[in-house]
């Protein structure tokens, strides 16, 4: 008896929450089996101390830099571009009474077209620039933030629009005070969207060969400079990382704020 | 009731129409004018032409083929780890920041690796949609296990259950919707990836066939695949719910009888 007693508590207290980082002992202990073991020469599985000297390589022959700009401008701008256009249409749809059933069928399948596909499209109609990276990455994560603010606007409309009449906003004010309303929600679909965004413009780089670190990534596995693709494989690693502690960063004070959204 | 739904299909049915018409007319009149931008009647030509070579139904199911195999696998040690994690919180509290950090890193970044461990094979394009598809069926089957309400599994302890009964009859049903949006969400990026490696070298199936269409200056056909694409995973979207919706209900009743 006593024994259920202590698991109970014992899974209460765990129950959600950050993993501790002691977690990443595994990794570590890989890593170092990996870098004692590992051959210097092995093509496949070259050690991690080299995938550091291919990093600095790479940082020394000038390119790292601007080719980390050129993949975080991509993405940066996708994510302004696609929150404004997906808030838009997502409040734009979700206060329609008709909204809903006319457009589903439509989002559903451009939400599910996977993004790899119409990356070829792009490049060939628009050319292969910076201008069609943005479009395909702002194309590819702006539904989580369009169905996410939709989903919002339809949640609060009916007491929100209440309000609204009776308290006679109108113009600016009003609109105002949708877009508060359903503010979290859109960065909640920001959230999702942001990693999504940050594969995608690495992918765009990656088969269209415009610069950046997807065409890094590329042009390394090209010439079988294994080091170099594990070296550049960190380095995507550690900006996804950032990404994500930026977003939950510029997210926290707003939700807390203006509450979560479910 | 009955009228509101048939008016709400209609409608459906309307914007997409109107989409259509609106891209042909504006390439007709000339008011898009990009060099490699196929009308829908260019596209649907296209279509025609693809459907009666033998070529295009080879490249379909090896897509598809591809696509399942990896989400198999990954299905199995998805949920086989993710119990194995979920059920222990030592194993959790030991493992799970590994995890995280594993599946943070950006799966594209991941292809090259792939590559240059495989070449282009069959065997690239499985590992990789598997990894792909691995983390979210994992990580939803930990939180679906250890969001397991305690009161359940006291009362399984109180009946004597055994562990493997607890695990199979109290902690996995209630961790079944959990598992199952994991696995939804494995299927579409089991199918993305795959796509991804056919795109960049492995030569076979619809990421091979678009990216061949693309150098070969054919928009059109290059628009079909695109189509096919979407439809594929908009079919096997369609088709997991409407078998995960079955499975639920299935248990639901079984609950109540």
């Amino acid at each position: 008896m006593r024994k259920v007693a202590r698991m109970t508590i014992s899974r209460r207290d765990d129950g959600k929450g950050v993993a501790p980082l002691r977690g990443l002992v595994p990794l570590v202990i890989l890593l170092a089996i990996w870098q004692l073991f590992g051959s210097t020469h092995s093509v496949f599985f070259p050690r991690p101390s080299l995938w550091w000297d291919a990093v600095v390589k790479i940082e020394r022959s000038g390119t790292l830099w601007p080719s980390l700009v050129a993949t975080s401008e991509t993405f940066i701008e996708a994510i302004i571009v696609a929150t404004l256009i997906g808030a838009v249409l997502g409040i734009a749809i979700g206060s329609v009474k008709w909204g809903d059933s006319a457009f589903n069928p439509v989002l559903d399948f451009l939400r599910n077209l996977p993004a790899a596909a119409v990356v070829p499209a792009a490049a060939i109609i628009l050319g292969t620039n910076s201008k069609m990276a943005l479009v395909i990455v702002v194309f590819s994560c702006i539904w989580p933030i369009l169905l996410n603010t939709r989903a919002e606007i339809r949640r609060v409309s009916v007491v929100l629009s209440n309000v609204i009449t009776n308290v006679g906003l109108r113009g600016f004010r009003k609109q105002s005070v949708i877009v508060g309303s359903v503010l979290p929600s859109v960065l909640l679909g920001v959230r999702v969207a942001a990693p999504l965004a940050l594969i995608v413009t690495i992918l765009a780089e990656f088969i269209t060969n415009i610069s950046g670190l997807g065409s890094l990534l590329v042009s390394a596995q090209q010439n079988f400079d294994s080091p170099e693709v594990y070296g550049l494989l960190v380095v995507a690693g550690l900006l996804a990382l950032f990404v994500n502690i930026v977003v939950s960063l510029v997210e926290a004070p707003i939700v807390r704020r203006h509450g979560p959204s479910v | 009731m009955a009228q509101t739904k048939t008016k709400s299909r209609f409608i459906g049915w309307f914007a997409p129409i109107i989409l259509l018409i609106l891209w042909q007319l504006s390439i007709v009149t000339g008011i898009i004018r990009f060099r490699y931008f196929p009308s829908p009647v260019a596209v649907a030509q296209a279509f025609l032409r693809l459907a009666n070579s033998g070529r295009f139904y080879g490249n379909l199911s090896h897509t598809v083929i591809v696509t399942l195999v990896a989400w198999i696998i990954a299905t199995i040690l998805g949920v086989l780890f993710g119990l194995l994690i979920g059920l222990s919180l030592p194993v959790w509290k030991g493992v799970m920041a590994s995890v995280d950090v594993l599946r943070s890193l950006p799966i594209i970044a991941l292809v090259p690796v792939g590559v240059i461990i495989f070449g282009f094979t069959l065997r690239l394009e499985i590992v990789i949609a598997t990894y792909a598809a691995l983390w979210p069926i994992l990580v939803n089957t930990v939180s679906g296990v250890r969001q397991t309400r305690s009161e359940l599994l006291d009362i399984g302890r109180i009946i004597r259950m055994s562990r493997v009964e607890r695990v199979w009859k109290l902690i996995l049903p209630s961790a079944l919707p959990l598992i199952l949006v994991g696995l939804r969400l494995g299927l579409g990026l089991s199918l993305v990836l795959a796509i991804v490696t056919e795109i960049v070298g492995t030569p076979n199936g619809i990421g091979y066939a678009l990216i061949n269409a693309e150098q070969a200056l054919h928009p059109a056909q290059m628009f079909v695949y695109i189509l096919v694409t979407g439809v594929i995973g908009y079919l096997l979207n369609g088709l997991f719910i409407f078998s995960a919706r079955r499975i639920l209900s299935a248990e639901k009743s079984a609950e109540k009888n």
